[in-house]
């Protein structure tokens, strides 16, 4: 079971919810749990479940490389990059890596077979253990633009064909192509948000995301808890979606959260509160609910 | 020799010179034998990304010598060195009169890039 | 012009929050632009209320469409495609998913049949925006459309163009979360960062790598950390840290529950609870101008 921890707006509480759910749910089910780190841009969840490391992969691309001897100058690589990440000048081929997206299009098209590949590093990924919670994640260098590649891979190293296990993935805030590539192939989507104007707005947006492309079961965790509450649930109700926990606004909460504990050591209630989350949750990817379209 | 000039506006030769390469929107091409000229789009104006590279390319493949604009960046002037473009900066005025001061050299010659990428707009 | 943008490495720690208080501090004196570059979820309207006042399409690049009458299912573009954006559906046929496709076109070139496509796709609006604070230039990205920066440079050039021909004082920038393209994309000739960040681990992570992709770009820094007090040793290892890059401290603003319940009010907290934030905002306010003045 694939479980896709999403939230439109950073700073729910995503990373927080990730790490306290794979943490429960790892010892009812040791050793078959996993918490993905598919932020790759930031990833955070190792600082609160501080994993063991023991196997690391990199994430390459592969990159052209003009071979001036058989080069002919004729263009043709030139005029099929759609990122002008080649120029032809003074009868040479010139390449600027920082545009290349390497799709390959240029070596493919080259009529003189001159274009040869070579990779380069875009991120790396390292999996490990945290007691009997299995850890993995991925990390995209610095200076580097697409997140994607990394994320895809990071999911092909972990999850197996037969999704044997439980697999918990935090993803990075927002709605746009990262979040899209984690939530790919998921069991459930669970919205983790605020009850403030900026939590409901990007709330929407990515439950819009997830009823226009993959139509996942989903859920509402609402996180810093109080009165303001209504703001979500009256769009929840009209989405159809369950709001599934609330944690409570709470500064011990926030303190503990600010030195990397884990919030379900500090709150036995916590605890309780997320293990039935994860009842409701096996509970719905079985019944595999359906989209009330508003 | 044909010289291309990047343009603010397409008002002829009282069209304002741009300072900006890369996503200018129009480009003057100028046989100064002759005078006769044109002015196209510039291709690369809308352009995701390596706005100036293609930029370059453009006024290459069209057969300029040389270049009139504001600060080149070091991937579009790379491409401009390699093709033997020479390169000259401006300091505002018509397309008319930043061709005359190219004439009469009072324009900068560009041996480097003269700025950072993407300074078009400072 | 003065270009200022706010970004934070993490998400969530109140970039949008400090933006609208600095722009309800610096707009009765000052002549402001701003601009709402997190494309992916822009919030600063939420507190500015802007009339929209002109509305732009996005149009994002290409992406490729197979034309199943010419198509002979040869699996060729799936083969070529390194995005994973063509699947061979049910029914045997190739589709090509645009939220994955890059608009590479080398499909396109490589398909025997000619069989596919190049189309221009919107995949957002820009808006320019009148508020009480100034011209607000702002954008949504469509739902799981690639955010490579491209939108985020079109606000950004609107903004300063516009802030150019009004001869505007400052160009104020809410900036988007991350450190990726649309980071890089906004930092891109501004005269300074100001990081937002909190007291926290995550925080503190996060704002180090902010801080080396602001200096990636060489552009000066400033830290703001909010809810300050929620985790005093943290918070004074994130000002050792910030000393010793040579990052100017803008502001501390303590832990306030209050908030969650005062941004309810859709407004800038500098009105909503004004003894509070209007002397502190405007303290912060002074300490960037005189880095970034200084600083030219």
């Amino acid at each position: 079971m694939v479980i896709t921890i999403a939230s439109g707006k950073g700073g729910t509480g995503k990373t927080t919810i990730a790490a306290n759910l794979a943490y429960v749910i790892a010892e009812k089910h040791p050793q078959v749990t996993w918490l993905v780190d598919c932020d790759v841009e930031a990833p955070n969840a190792a600082i609160f479940l501080n994993p063991e490391l023991s196997a690391r992969k990199a994430v390459e691309r592969q990159l052209p490389v003009i071979n001036p001897y058989e080069c002919t100058a004729c263009g043709e690589c030139v005029r099929a990059c759609e990122y002008n990440a080649l120029a032809l000048a003074g009868g040479k081929v010139l390449f600027f890596k920082e545009l290349c997206h390497a799709c390959g299009s240029c070596t493919l098209i080259c009529p003189e077979d001159a274009i040869s590949e070579t990779a380069e590093q875009v991120g790396m990924l390292e999996q490990g253990r945290s007691g009997n919670l299995r850890f993995a994640q991925g990390t995209l260098e610095v200076g580097f633009s697409s997140p994607t590649p990394v994320i895809r891979s990071l999911k092909k190293w972990v999850l197996p064909e037969n999704r044997k296990g439980v697999f918990i993935l935090d993803s990075s805030p927002g709605a746009s192509c990262p979040v899209v590539e984690t939530l790919r192939g998921s069991d459930f989507a669970l919205f983790v948000t605020e009850p403030t104007p900026f939590g409901l707005h990007d709330l929407k947006v990515v439950v819009e995301l997830n009823r226009k492309e993959f139509q996942l079961p989903a859920g509402i965790v609402i996180n810093k808890s109080g009165e303001e509450d209504t703001l979500i649930e009256k769009h929840a109700q009209a989405q159809g979606l369950p709001v599934l926990m609330r944690i409570p606004l709470s500064r011990r909460l926030a303190e503990a959260y600010s030195s990397g504990k884990l919030l379900v050591k500090e709150e036995p209630a916590l605890k309780e509160k997320i293990t039935r989350l994860f009842k409701t949750i096996q509970g719905r990817t079985k019944e595999e609910a359906v989209w009330k379209r508003s | 020799m044909k010289i291309a000039i990047s343009l603010e506006e397409n008002k002829g030769l009282e069209s304002k010179a741009s300072t900006i390469f890369g996503r200018c929107p129009h480009f003057m091409l100028i046989e100064t034998d002759s005078m006769a000229f044109e002015i196209k789009e510039n291709p690369a104006r809308q352009a995701t990304g390596g706005a100036g590279i293609q930029a370059a390319q453009f006024i290459l493949d069209e057969g300029a010598q040389a270049v009139i604009s504001g600060n080149l960046g070091p991937k579009a002037f790379s491409v401009l060195s390699a093709g033997g473009i020479a390169a000259y900066q401006h300091n505002g005025g018509s397309a008319q009169e930043v061709l005359k001061a190219q004439q009469t050299d009072t324009l900068e010659c560009l041996i480097a890039p003269s700025a950072d990428a993407h300074s078009g707009n400072k | 012009m003065e270009e200022i943008l706010i970004i934070s490495g993490k998400g969530g720690t109140g970039k949008t929050t400090v933006s609208a208080s600095l722009a309800d501090i610096v707009s009765p004196q000052h002549k402001l632009v701003l601009a709402d570059v997190d494309v992916d979820a822009a919030n600063l309207e939420i507190l500015l209320a802007p009339h929209v006042e002109h509305t732009y399409p996005f149009m994002a690049g290409k992406v490729a469409v197979i034309d199943q009458d010419a198509c002979i299912a040869c699996g060729i573009c799936e083969d070529v495609c390194r995005f994973d954006a063509v699947q061979q559906n049910e029914d045997g046929k190739f589709v090509i998913d645009s939220a994955f496709c890059e608009g590479c076109l080398s499909c396109v070139h490589q398909c025997p049949a000619n069989a596919i496509e190049t189309k221009v796709h919107q995949s957002g609006e820009w808006y320019r925006s009148a508020s009480n604070y100034g011209v607000l230039f702002h954008a949504n990205l469509y739902p799981g459309e690639e955010n490579s920066g491209k939108l985020v440079t079109q606000v950004k050039e609107d903004a300063r163009k516009f802030g150019e021909e009004t001869q505007a004082d400052f160009l104020l920038i809410d900036g988007p979360p991350g450190i990726g393209c649309p980071v890089t994309a906004a930092l891109n000739g501004v005269d300074a960062a100001v990081i937002v960040s909190e007291p926290t681990l995550t925080g503190f992570h996060d704002m180090r790598r902010a801080k080396e992709t602001a200096d990636f770009f060489r552009i000066p820094t400033l830290l703001v950390i909010n809810k300050s007090d929620l985790n005093p040793a943290i918070r004074d290892e994130m000002l050792v840290f910030s000393a010793q890059k040579g990052m100017a401290l803008a502001g501390l603003i303590p832990y306030d529950e209050e908030i969650v319940h005062a941004l309810s009010a859709r407004k800038p907290l500098t009105q909503t609870l004004p003894e509070r934030y209007h002397p502190l905002f405007s303290r912060i306010w002074q300490d960037i101008t005189t880095t970034v003045c200084s600083a030219i």
